[in-house]
């Protein structure tokens, strides 16, 4: 099994999240938003290539944009391969956070 | 407009575009696109500007690491397929490599050579603040740029005027000898100001430099003289008696000879400096002698000028631009008005003095860069030649390489990628043959200093300098511009070779332009073969006729005697009791060693004096040399007016002084030298008072004025040369105890000259069998390339009943063709050449014509024999062989 990043393990998610509206924008938005950080493209653009190259995400070409300037997108969707990966990460993630109790009950 | 304002700037684009990975590019520069115009709307313009001028920045870091990594990858595969490709094609492979190997070991030794000279005087611990001052010369010709020297009066003017001058310091030749255990040794060195070791860094073995120069009559030796004089004993504070040879004068030579203390001695050194003595004497010393009338009052005097060198220290090494800016002033001051146009003074740095202007009476070590001057050209031509041939082969094996090059296009090589590879393929095998070329360096050298004309001239390779890791950084410059000269071409070439035409079946590459290309090179490479051996054949023609040439002066059996202080006259007498002894007569110069003594003569109509070569002879040196007389009489014993006061004058004298015939002149009263009138009594053949013969003969003098007769020139009975070897110092040691006799053969002196005359030509002859070798390489290769290509169809045309000879025909015609029309053109221009160069020697023959057919059919046979050797196996092989497969 591949070791994901922390990043890694992020994008892939919003891959998921965002549907067919996973492109690299976007992704950038939705964590943006989510983890109150700006996140810069080439954060986001390097591990989505390394994801791509080992197989866990799909990419396709999308549908051009004025606002784009006339260039299309590079829509990203998981494969089978990434949602398996996601599963067996959150049963590690919630193997490893089940120990941890959390604020109320300390 | 509102919508252009909307996008990034169009240079911006363009630049991250660039900088962005390939496959990608479009899209990433969408998504950032789309990005600016959502800053653009929530803030605005310029704030969005910025950041996507920021974008690129970010970019740059990571675009780079990517291209190194890449980069290191690709060129483990250039080197990859460059290996696989040496391999497969051995030939071409050897060929080449052993062809740069040889052409870049000569590169190595001339850049062994240069350095080593260039790399002299380092020692000096203040090196870059000494500078020599010398004085230039309008009246030399190009090639000499004026005198190593100043007149003496011009360092104590600096030391009184100058506050840039730390320290300056005076050195003036000094020859003697040592009067040791009864027999003189000779000892050359400097007479020097104190200041000389405060200067110069050479270090005492024993003694203290600084006050070793102070006192008159002080001298320091070099180690190998004091362990001659004294051996073991400590030579500081010991005496010797020196024997310093002074100013010639009408009464002779003028010598001194006084006791000297040694106050220090000289380290040995293995430093290369332009300063080579064996002795140092105290300046002081020179004034005294100068005093007691040994040397002419020179200290004051502009007109020795050629005597004094002029070394000074400045306060830091930035003062020397101050100091030639001062130059026009200081000039002002010493240089006398009327010499001022033609004289000025320069300065020149102690490390630039080996290799740098010519100068006249440089100090015995220096080494003009004149006398290199031709060496970079040498190597230039013979790498050219060499890379001519890699690049012919190279085009050559094109027909093989072109589809691999198709398919790389194929499947994406850009042009770029191509020219690399193959760059890196000339690099690689550059970089072997330098390896290989650092191994013959170190075969050859040994053996080149071995050669007579070398080890004659000193002229030696120093292979020490291979220990100096600076020099391999020119030696990695060399094989990388030989990679670049060699490589351009093809890879240009070859990356320039379109997918469409050569993978097509059917379609062979085109490229006919590529072909004269080829052949082009080819001929230049044979054309300037023929040119060197036809240059060379007639300048062997030229030597074969100056050996031989008619001198009118006959110089065998005779032996010529250093008279040093005896009387001549008594010695001549004594000599001629010998029954071995046919003659004697006395000179003032060896005959052929001389030349160098000129004395000028006037006509009383003319203003100007002309300058001519002087000779003092008595009246049996005429008959003694058979040299002829033409006209009037030879000098006599009756008239005693003959000393002094009459002339016998050359052919080229007659001409010069402007008479028509040697007739006329018989009588006539000249004025001589300083205003003393001489009487024309006669005048001889053209003779030549040289060894050498490059020169035409020149006006010439004879007088007959015995205070300059310094050598007697004794003709022996043939076959008695031994006889009189032992016969001379026996007589001589009647005359003078103290010196040991000092003669020499003048036969000896002509086969000197004719071994230097072989030595120049075997060095040349090694030269151009070089270029014709490295030709041959190339042609060899070329034929195994055709001639593989085309097995199949000789194969062929043997099944369809070709004959064997034919076959071979078929394959060399085009080459022999070639190299007879290169000869077309060579020939003519090799003896165009050979005329033009041989134009400047007056002594020379006529040109034989039959020299430059002989070149052709010379070249032409051994290009039949290489290209038959390969055409041939190939014509021979059995069909079946070659077209069994299909």
């Amino acid at each position: 099994m591949k070791t994901l990043s922390r990043r890694e393990e992020q994008i892939l998610l919003a891959v998921w999240a965002l549907k067919e509206d996973a492109y690299l924008v976007s992704i950038k938005k939705y964590l943006s938003t989510v983890m109150k950080q700006n996140w810069t493209v080439g954060a986001i653009h390097k591990p989505l290539r390394i994801l791509e190259k080992a197989g866990y995400v799909d990419a396709s070409i999308g549908e051009a944009t004025a606002k784009r300037g006339g260039r299309s997108k590079k829509i990203y969707s998981l494969t089978k391969k990434g949602i398996m990966l996601l599963e067996e990460y959150r049963k590690i993630n919630e193997t490893l956070w089940s120990s941890f109790p959390g604020m109320e009950t300390r | 407009m509102s919508k252009n304002k909307k996008s990034p700037p169009l240079f911006a684009q363009r630049l991250l575009g660039k900088l962005l990975p390939g496959s990608e590019r479009y899209i990433l520069l969408g998504d950032y696109e789309e990005l600016y115009r959502e800053i653009a709307d929530t803030r605005n313009h310029f704030t969005a500007t910025l950041w996507y001028l920021l974008q690129i920045v970010i970019t740059l870091p990571s675009l780079f690491l990517d291209s190194v990594l890449w980069s290191v990858n690709m060129v483990k595969n250039y080197l990859k397929i460059t290996l696989r490709t040496l391999l497969k094609n051995k030939i071409f492979s050897l060929i080449n490599i052993t062809g740069l190997a040889l052409s870049i070991t000569i590169c190595l030794m001339i850049v062994i050579y240069i350095r080593d000279w260039r790399n002299t005087d380092q020692f000096h611990v203040n090196k870059d603040r000494i500078y020599r001052i010398y004085t230039t010369d309008t009246r030399f010709g190009w090639d000499v740029h004026g005198w190593a020297t100043t007149p003496a009066y011009l360092a104590p003017h600096l030391d009184r005027s100058n506050p840039n001058i730390e320290n300056s310091c005076r050195l003036r030749m000094m020859f003697g000898s040592v009067l040791h255990k009864g027999s003189a040794i000779g000892i050359a060195g400097f007479f020097a100001e104190s200041s000389f070791f405060d200067i110069l860094d050479f270090q005492l073995f024993s003694g203290d430099d600084s006050t070793a120069l102070d006192n008159p009559n002080s001298i320091l030796i070099s180690e190998e003289y004091a362990l001659t004089f004294f051996g073991d004993e400590d030579p500081l504070n010991k005496t010797i008696l020196l024997e310093v040879i002074g100013a010639i004068s009408k009464e002779g030579v003028r010598r001194s000879r006084e006791e000297f203390t040694v106050t220090g001695v000289i380290k040995d050194t293995d430093e290369k400096t332009h300063l080579n003595f064996n002795c140092l004497v105290s300046f002081s010393t020179l004034e005294s002698l100068i005093g007691e009338g040994l040397f002419d009052n020179e200290l004051d005097d502009w007109k020795y000028k050629s005597r004094y060198y002029t070394y000074v220290l400045l306060n830091t090494p930035d003062n020397a631009k101050m100091l030639e800016n001062q130059l026009p002033e200081i000039e002002k001051a010493i240089i006398p008005e009327e010499d001022l146009d033609k004289n000025s003074f320069a300065l020149q740095n102690i490390c630039d003095i080996n290799l740098g202007k010519n100068l006249s009476n440089a100090t015995p070590g220096t080494k003009s860069s004149i006398d290199v001057f031709f060496i970079p050209f040498l190597a230039a031509l013979i790498v050219f030649l060499v890379c001519f041939n890699y690049i012919i082969l190279s085009i050559a094996r094109s027909l093989k390489r072109s589809k691999e090059i198709g398919l790389r296009k194929t499947v994406g090589s850009k042009r770029i990628q191509i020219i690399l590879l193959f760059l890196c393929e000339s690099f690689m095998i550059s970089f072997i043959a330098l390896i290989t070329a650092c191994l013959f360096v170190l075969w050859l050298v040994p053996v080149f200093n071995g050669l007579d004309v070398i080890e004659n001239t000193k002229q030696q390779i120093n292979l020490e300098m291979m220990m100096d890791p600076g020099i391999y950084l020119d030696f990695i410059l060399i094989a990388f511009a030989v990679s670049i000269i060699a490589g351009l071409y093809p890879a240009l070439y070859l990356s320039s070779i379109r997918p469409i035409n050569v993978l097509q079946s059917g379609k062979g590459i085109r490229g006919s332009s590529h072909l004269y290309t080829r052949k082009i090179l080819m001929s230049i490479q044979f054309g300037i073969s023929m040119i060197s051996i036809i240059m060379i054949m007639y300048f062997n023609q030229l030597f074969d006729y100056w050996s031989n040439y008619d001198r009118g002066i006959a110089v065998d059996n005779i032996v010529n005697v250093f008279m040093n202080d005896v009387n001549p006259e008594t010695f001549k007498n004594e000599i001629l009791k010998n029954s071995n002894v046919m003659g004697v007569s006395l000179s003032s110069e060896i005959p052929l060693y001389g030349g160098n003594a000129y004395k000028s003569l006037k006509n009383s109509r003319m203003d100007e004096p002309i300058s001519m070569y002087y000779s003092s002879v008595d009246r049996d040196f005429l008959n003694n040399f058979d040299i002829e007389l033409i006209a009037g009489r030879n000098f006599s014993n009756e008239y005693s007016a003959d000393i002094g006061k009459t002339v016998i004058l050359n052919q080229q004298a007659v001409k010069v002084l402007g008479f028509n015939s040697p007739e006329e002149i018989i009588g006539k009263v000249l004025v001589y030298s300083d205003n003393t009138d001489v009487t024309v009594i006669g005048v001889v053949k053209d003779f030549t008072y040289r060894l050498y013969l490059e020169n035409e003969i020149g006006p010439m003098m004879i007088l007959q004025e015995p205070v300059y007769f310094n050598y007697a020139n004794i003709r022996y009975a043939t076959g008695k040369k031994e006889e009189i070897k032992a016969f001379l110092p026996e007589i001589w040691k009647e005359f003078d105890e103290f010196h040991k006799v000092n003669y020499s053969f003048s036969e000896d002196a002509q086969e000197e000259y004719s071994t230097s005359l072989t030595g120049t030509m075997t060095i040349s002859a090694y030269a151009c069998g070089f270029v014709i070798l490295i030709a041959l390489f190339g042609l060899l290769g070329m034929v195994v390339y055709t001639t593989e290509l085309r097995v199949k169809e000789i194969g062929i045309r043997k099944v369809l009943g070709s004959s064997i000879s034919g076959t071979v025909y078929l394959l060399s015609r085009s080459y022999i063709k070639l190299i007879v029309f290169t000869g077309v053109a060579a020939l003519p221009t090799g003896y165009i050449c050979s005329d033009l160069i041989l134009q400047f020697f007056a002594i020379r023959p006529d040109m034989s014509i039959l020299i430059p057919p002989t070149a052709l059919l010379f070249i032409l046979l051994l290009a039949i024999i290489t290209v038959g050797s390969q055409t041939i196996k190939a014509a021979i092989v059995n069909p079946v062989n070659t077209l069994r497969e299909e």
